[in-house]
């Protein structure tokens, strides 16, 4: 049944204090939200509280349902990663190093990966915020529309900022790289 | 040759995001183009590399949402309290008034009571009878209660049972559900005419039933209700003497009882006309329901302040529990309503109370979907 209901079919259920329904939009969107929080904040931990966060604005107070749930969502997550990261400015560099838990076999390659996802964090942290807001929402999966809607652009223009914003972000990331370590651009494979 | 592409166009046509009109003219130009498809072939250089670079290895759903829901039971803000700080009786101390008669409509939230027998789980069947039961002794002011309170109130070295002089007892009319063969004959035998939902489905069996008028009488040791209160740490209100000085007296109208069983799906319906209860003469209602919400840990000011907004002569205000998240209040037909869902072995479960000026409702289902539940519900108009 709830494979073949729309978003908004279960939102008007959610208004209407259903449980499952909620649940259901919870099951297809969370990963969304997550990997975009994980993109804006570079922490697992910072990334699921901030998705709970969400899920439980989306619980108490859910959009009406002619609204797109997904980019609804994502303008949540993307107001409670701002606040979360207001409140830990501390942490300058907003990187990550030890919160994760390696998932090689080999320590060498964990550490690498490691190594290698701090180079992410810094290269996006040198973005303007926008334009990493940009990059992470189309990296997840949304859609011109949508990436169009969460940052109130014109739906015609994402194409154009998305090539400057890799542009940006890969002039950066090799910034960061032949600073930390002398080499070029890596092609190596990131596993956060 | 068409005009070249700009790098947005090239890459909204990369990414699936041009209307096929546009993609194919697109195509028709780029076989043309030795630059336009050097230009296309960095840019999904660029968004490949960009893509693995930005990869964010997928998050454990169930054990998120499994996070979330421990988060709600912890958070769940304090409109709700699981039981009544009150004797653990079938029947309740009753707020009084000096007022003679006081007619409750049983507040939103009295089916929270109720339905919280439902959350072990029983059939459909045993719940509604037990729901059934709550809603004719049962008469309880109340307010949300926050786990913690909660847990001090059951510390309290205190024995509910002093808190009768004389405790709830009927002493006429029956409690028994007596069967019917339809819903016109349980009209004629309660004297108002009970509603009948639209079934999902047409049942296979349906069984009516009525309970008769019955009144109850309980009287208060007003001592002991202040010694409760002490133990609590409410010590601005004084409960009068009046309050124990005359028994209360609670009657209960006759109700309507209907079981319906179809392909995959059970419904249990009660309806009837909330009861009405005697209190004492010279008792302060809102005093009463003052001390009550103080009782509930709700902080003076807020308790003044409610107990003076509440038509206690028609409202029942009750306490509903902290740490259920499968509780929503829910509009039905315009009326408030409580709904608890959830899942059971035999799948899925709903119980609905919900009132409508002097009639009571409580709906219960199982092998239902919440909507088509709710839609039930709304079908009784």
């Amino acid at each position: 049944m709830a494979e073949h209901e729309s978003d908004g079919a279960l939102l008007e259920r959610l208004r209407h204090g259903d449980e499952a329904a909620f649940e259901e939009l919870f099951a297809r969107h969370y990963a969304t939200v997550y990997r975009v929080l994980y993109g804006l904040t570079g922490k697992r931990e910072a990334a699921e509280d901030a998705a709970q966060e969400t899920f439980l604005t989306l619980y108490r107070r859910p959009p009406a349902p002619h609204q797109p749930v997904r980019p609804w969502l994502c303008r949540v997550a993307l107001n409670t990663a701002r606040n979360a990261l207001r409140s830990e400015r501390r942490d300058a560099r907003r990187i990550e190093r030890a919160a994760q838990t390696p998932t090689a076999d080999d320590p060498s390659e964990a550490a690498e990966r490691a190594e290698e996802r701090d180079q992410v964090r810094a290269a996006l942290a040198m973005l303007p915020q926008r334009q990493a807001q940009l990059l992470i929402l189309r990296h997840t999966g949304l859609s011109y529309a949508e990436v169009a809607a969460v940052l109130d652009l014109a739906p015609g223009s994402v194409g154009t900022l998305l090539v400057r914003a890799e542009r940006a972000f890969a002039e950066a990331y090799m910034h960061h790289r032949s600073a930390d370590t002398g080499e070029q651009l890596p092609g190596k494979q990131v596993q956060p | 040759m068409t005009r070249c592409y700009d790098d947005g166009a090239l890459r909204a046509g990369l990414d699936g995001e041009l209307p096929a009109e546009a993609l194919r003219a697109q195509q028709e130009h780029l076989a043309a183009c030795p630059e336009c498809r050097a230009r296309l072939a960095e840019l999904t250089a660029l968004a490949d590399q960009t893509a693995v670079q930005l990869h964010v290895s997928p998050p454990d759903v169930p054990v998120a949402l499994a996070a979330l829901r421990r988060r709600l039971d912890r958070e769940r803000p304090p409109s709700a309290g699981s039981h009544s700080p009150y004797p653990q009786s079938s029947q309740r101390s009753i707020p009084m008034t000096s007022t003679r008669l006081w007619r409750p409509w049983m507040g939103w939230a009295v089916a929270l009571a109720a339905v919280l027998a439902l959350l072990a789980f029983p059939p459909v069947r045993a719940v509604a009878d037990q729901l059934l039961n709550v809603f004719r002794v049962q008469n309880v002011v109340f307010v949300p209660v926050t786990n913690e309170r909660m847990e001090q109130l059951q510390q309290l070295n205190f024995d509910a049972q002093t808190l009768f002089v004389t405790p709830p007892t009927q002493t006429s009319g029956s409690s028994e559900i007596r069967s019917v063969s339809s819903l016109s004959e349980a009209a004629t035998l309660v004297g108002f005419t009970p509603l009948q939902p639209t079934l999902p489905r047409p049942p296979s069996s349906a069984e009516f039933g009525v309970t008769d008028r019955a009144t109850f009488e309980f009287q208060v040791n007003v001592e002991s209700a202040r010694e409760l209160l002490r133990l609590a740490g409410v010590t601005d209100v004084t409960l009068p003497d009046a309050l124990g000085a005359a028994p209360i007296v609670a009657e209960m109208s006759p109700a309507v009882s209907a079981r319906y069983a179809g392909d995959g799906y059970e419904v249990m319906l009660v309806q009837g006309i909330s009861p009405q209860v005697t209190l004492p003469d010279g008792v302060e209602m809102q005093q009463l329901g003052y001390a009550a919400l103080r009782m509930l840990g709700m902080e003076p000011r807020q308790a003044a302040a409610l107990a003076s907004q509440i038509d206690w002569r028609t409202t029942l205000v009750f306490p509903f529990p902290a740490d259920m998240t499968s509780l929503r209040q829910v509009t039905i037909a315009g009326s408030p309503g409580l709904l608890v869902s959830g899942q059971d072995q035999k799948g899925r479960y709903q119980s609905l109370y919900w009132q409508r000026s002097e009639r009571f409702y409580v709906l219960s289902g199982s092998g239902l979907t919440v909507d088509a539940f709710l839609a039930m519900a709304e079908s009784m108009r």
